[in-house]
């Protein structure tokens, strides 16, 4: 059963010396990267792969455990290098200026890829235009969550509160720009309903702690990072997003769906490259990619972690971007127009 | 999980050979940066910091509490030996500790000083796990009103009383809080001050300038041949066993150390500083050999330091439990702590038990370890002192951009570094405080974010916010009474000095 408390954090050692290593040697890859022996095959060189978060937390095991199933699926070393900073801007920024040779791949959400240069509008890039896609790992629901003793016993019980009060219901967000914050604009403009957001200072930890203080009456956050508070009694769900069964991990909570209210965002982990790749090393990476995140190994992995594989590769990885982005869009605009 | 049991839990875990390992290289690293000419605690564990990042979780935080200690340590042994105070807090050492140095008994200031370390590392631990379920209730009635008393109350709080004039406090503060509004601002989702930059969205890292401000600038002086390098006289190994009177005399003032020190860590402030003067000042009052303080008395030693060693672990209790930082050197620890991806923060002692305890334990262990370390190696840390500048300027040089580089595998870091450097030279050569540039960046994002959280929570209501709950109105009240103070004092003494009068 998945436990925050007990991820294996040895496991994870070896792995994060090896980062270190490459961090405190950080000129010697440049260099090699740029004489890399190249005789036509690929991969013949290690590869990197941009994680745009720091060590731990919830994004950073996801693209450990991809890259440690790429080096067995492409026979190659590859390094994970933590490059955090502006709501994954900065690491994307990094993956959309490095070479289009294949060595260069990097995680990120639809909140940093696509987003973030809508948000902004200081972004370096834009997506799909300079990436190739290559998989969509997970598609964790967004939970929508209340204190135990809280009087809301169900989602309607708390749309039909915000109906009596408008504005009165305050939840909490990690930011008023990002998917945790469109599920809220979403149900707002679905339920016809009307409420306050606060952004707290510590991301969605501190959120759960306010809420269950009793100071805010509900936190909007990734469902995987609160099952621990969950599992303790200290948090309760009442909804979650996205159009998969979550019901094994939050047996009391109604899938937003079913409630009859369409709220697509997931917490969507993807793996991309720059844009113009060779067609061969381009193939080759689709092809490693489709295989681990449809693999059963994968699939374990990732529901042991409480996330859901809810995977895309190819044609449908296209569309899921074009839809999420009409999604996103249509998020900032309701963000752009509320005064609270 | 009880107090007690989690204590023994946290033992048991520190003690695994790896745990010890991290704590025995975090005290050695430690006291090994804290020596080196001028670096000092906060540039020391600011370049030790990011090699932390490399571990699990439970072995950096260690490494780290391991490192603090350490370097608090070598800064009063500098202050000893070389009559050269590693930081504001190791000032007090150079009292009585110098003199001692002089009359021939520098082995004996040593070793009471390490000793007292020690036994008052195991009061104040103590009193942690006495006081700790209360502290837990406390901190989980802490909300955005609470914080922002807190971080905006001690932000006004420091600027009055650290030392030296309020310009000279007051200006880089200032400075320090401008700065930390530059990155991506999470209420609006709007980059602010970055000019563009995209790696400027990661905002100003509190490491990058740490290391700048204080390491680059003071490599700076040593080229410039503005840092004292005093040559520090040799003594054998047997002066460091002090006499049956020299330990007596230290008893009771490490007690008194103790809980004075204790005390002050609790207190929002830079505790240790003003736990080492308190200290130094009641030993003056009730002392026996009070008259003998300030020629080489060994309670001016044993006392203050004392004092500074339980207001370290005082001052690590709000950390873990609240998140919020007084000093420099816990601010660095915090960031450490979230790199490691762990939130300090009252959940922590029942979300990640494990962590919250082995790093309460492993103070522990950490005082023993420099307790083993530092007695037989004096006479080594005294030949790195003596280190030619053309090694070590280059060597530091060389670890600290590595360090910076690793934060965030970024290179804005190395050019924060740089400017920072050149900017904390003028900075001190004009006598300006460099740990208030850094207190303000790390409270400033604080109290902005905070602020607005508390304002959108009590819809707008300043003073339904402050007035929020009995512990928000308490640090509101003690702030003003801390500000005020120095302005009623005159007030009282003519009300007194008239009340003679009209009673004559």
């Amino acid at each position: 059963m998945y436990s925050p408390t007990s991820r294996p954090a040895d496991s994870r050692t070896g792995k994060r010396n090896r980062r270190a290593l490459m961090a405190s040697m950080a000129v010697v890859p440049l260099i090699l990267a740029g004489c890399g022996a190249d005789d036509g095959e690929y991969p013949s060189d290690s590869i990197e792969y941009i994680v745009p978060y720091n060590p731990g937390g919830g994004a950073d095991p996801v693209g450990r455990q991809f890259v440690q199933m790429l080096e067995t699926e492409l026979d190659a070393n590859g390094n994970v290098i933590n490059v955090p900073g502006g709501d994954e801007a900065v690491g994307i920024t990094q993956l959309a200026n490095a070479d289009a040779d294949g060595y260069t791949l990097g995680l990120g959400t639809s909140g940093g890829f696509v987003a973030q240069p809508l948000v902004t509008g200081e972004a370096q890039y834009e997506t799909p235009a300079d990436f190739t896609p290559l998989a969509k790992m997970s598609g964790t629901p967004y939970g929508l969550f209340v204190s135990p003793d809280s009087e809301y016993e169900t989602l309607d019980d708390l749309i039909e509160a915000a109906k009596q009060n408008p504005g009165d219901i305050q939840i909490s967000t990690p930011a008023r720009m990002g998917n945790p914050a469109f599920v809220i604009y979403f149900l707002e403009e679905q339920a016809d309903i009307e409420v306050s957001l606060v952004t707290t200072a510590g991301g969605t930890g501190e959120a759960a702690l306010e809420v269950m203080s009793g100071r805010l009456d509900a936190v909007v956050g990734n469902a995987s990072g609160q099952l621990g508070l969950v599992e303790s009694g200290d948090l309760r769900a009442l909804a979650y997003s996205g159009p998969e069964d979550y019901s094994d991990f939050l047996p009391d909570a109604v899938r937003f769906d079913e409630a009859g209210y369409e709220i697509p965002f997931t917490s969507d982990y993807m793996t991309m490259a720059p844009a113009g790749l060779d067609e061969d090393v381009a193939s080759a990476l689709r092809e490693a990619s489709d295989a681990i995140v449809t693999s059963e190994e994968w699939e374990e992995w990732a529901r042991g972690q409480g996330t859901l594989p809810h995977v895309a590769t190819g044609e449908e990885l296209d569309t899921y971007l074009e839809d999420i982005k009409a999604g996103i869009e249509h998020g900032i605009e309701l963000g752009n127009d509320r005064e609270n | 999980m009880g107090t007690i049991e989690g204590f023994l839990y946290g033992l048991e875990l520190a003690v695994s050979p790896e745990l010890l390992l991290a704590a025995f290289v975090g005290a050695l690293a430690g006291t090994l940066i804290g020596i080196l000419p001028g670096l000092g605690p906060v540039a020391g564990a600011a370049l030790l910091l990011p090699l932390t990042f490399a571990y699990e979780p439970a072995v950096g935080m260690i490494m780290i509490a391991g490192i603090y200690i350490g370097t608090q340590f070598a800064g009063s042994m500098t202050s000893i030996l070389l009559n050269m105070p590693g930081d504001a807090q190791s000032v007090v050492a150079t009292f009585d500790g110098h003199p001692m140095m002089k009359n021939g008994r520098g082995g004996a200031a040593l070793t009471i000083m390490t000793l007292g370390s020690f036994i008052s590392g195991l009061i104040g631990l103590g009193i942690v796990l006495l006081v700790l379920p209360a502290v837990t209730g406390v901190a989980m009635r802490f909300g955005p009103a609470e914080f922002f008393a807190l971080t905006a109350g001690g932000l006004l709080v420091l600027a009055r009383i650290s030392g030296g004039s309020l310009g000279s406090g007051l200006l880089p503060m200032i400075i320090g809080v401008a700065l930390a509004t530059v990155g991506l601002d999470v209420n609006t989702s709007t980059n602010r001050f970055t000019f563009g930059q995209v790696d400027l969205t990661l905002g100003v890292a509190l490491a990058s300038v740490a290391v700048g401000l204080y390491g680059l600038s003071e490599l700076m002086f040593m080229l410039t041949g503005d840092a004292k390098r005093p040559k520090p006289k040799r003594f054998r190994i047997r002066e460091l066993i002090p006499t049956k009177e020299e330990l007596g005399r230290s008893i009771t003032p490490w007690g008194r150390g103790s809980l004075i020190g204790f005390g002050f860590g609790l207190i929002p402030g830079p505790a240790a500083a003003l736990s080492t003067f308190g200290s130094y000042k009641v030993e003056q009052s009730v002392s026996k050999h009070r008259k003998k303080l300030g020629t080489g008395a060994v309670e001016g030693v044993a006392g203050p330091e004392a004092a500074n060693s339980s207001a370290t672990i005082g001052s690590i209790v709000p950390v873990l439990m609240l998140g919020i930082p007084f000093s420099a050197t816990l601010a660095l620890m915090i960031s450490a702590m979230t790199v490691q991806g762990v939130q300090p923060g009252p959940l922590l002692a029942t979300q990640r038990p494990d962590l919250f305890w082995s790093v309460i334990a492993s103070i522990l262990i950490a005082n023993v370890m420099l307790l083993l370390l530092n007695l037989p190696l004096i006479g080594v840390w005294i030949k790195l002192i003596m280190t030619p500048m053309r090694y070590m300027v280059p060597f530091i040089v060389i670890i600290a951009s590595i360090g910076a580089y690793s934060i965030n595998s970024n290179f804005i870091d190395l050019h924060i570094v740089l400017i920072a450097g050149v900017f904390g030279y003028f900075l001190r050569l004009l006598d300006f405080s460099p740990a208030s540039l850094l207190v303000g960046l790390v409270l400033g994002s604080m109290i902005e974010r905070y602020f607005v959280q508390g304002m959108v929570t009590y819809r707008g209501d300043l003073w339904a916010m402050v007035g929020a709950s009995g512990i928000s109105i308490t640090i509101w009240a003690l702030v003003a009474i801390v500000l005020f103070a120095g302005f009623l004092k005159p007030v009282w003494t003519t009300v007194k000095r008239k009340k003679r009068e009209h009673v004559s």
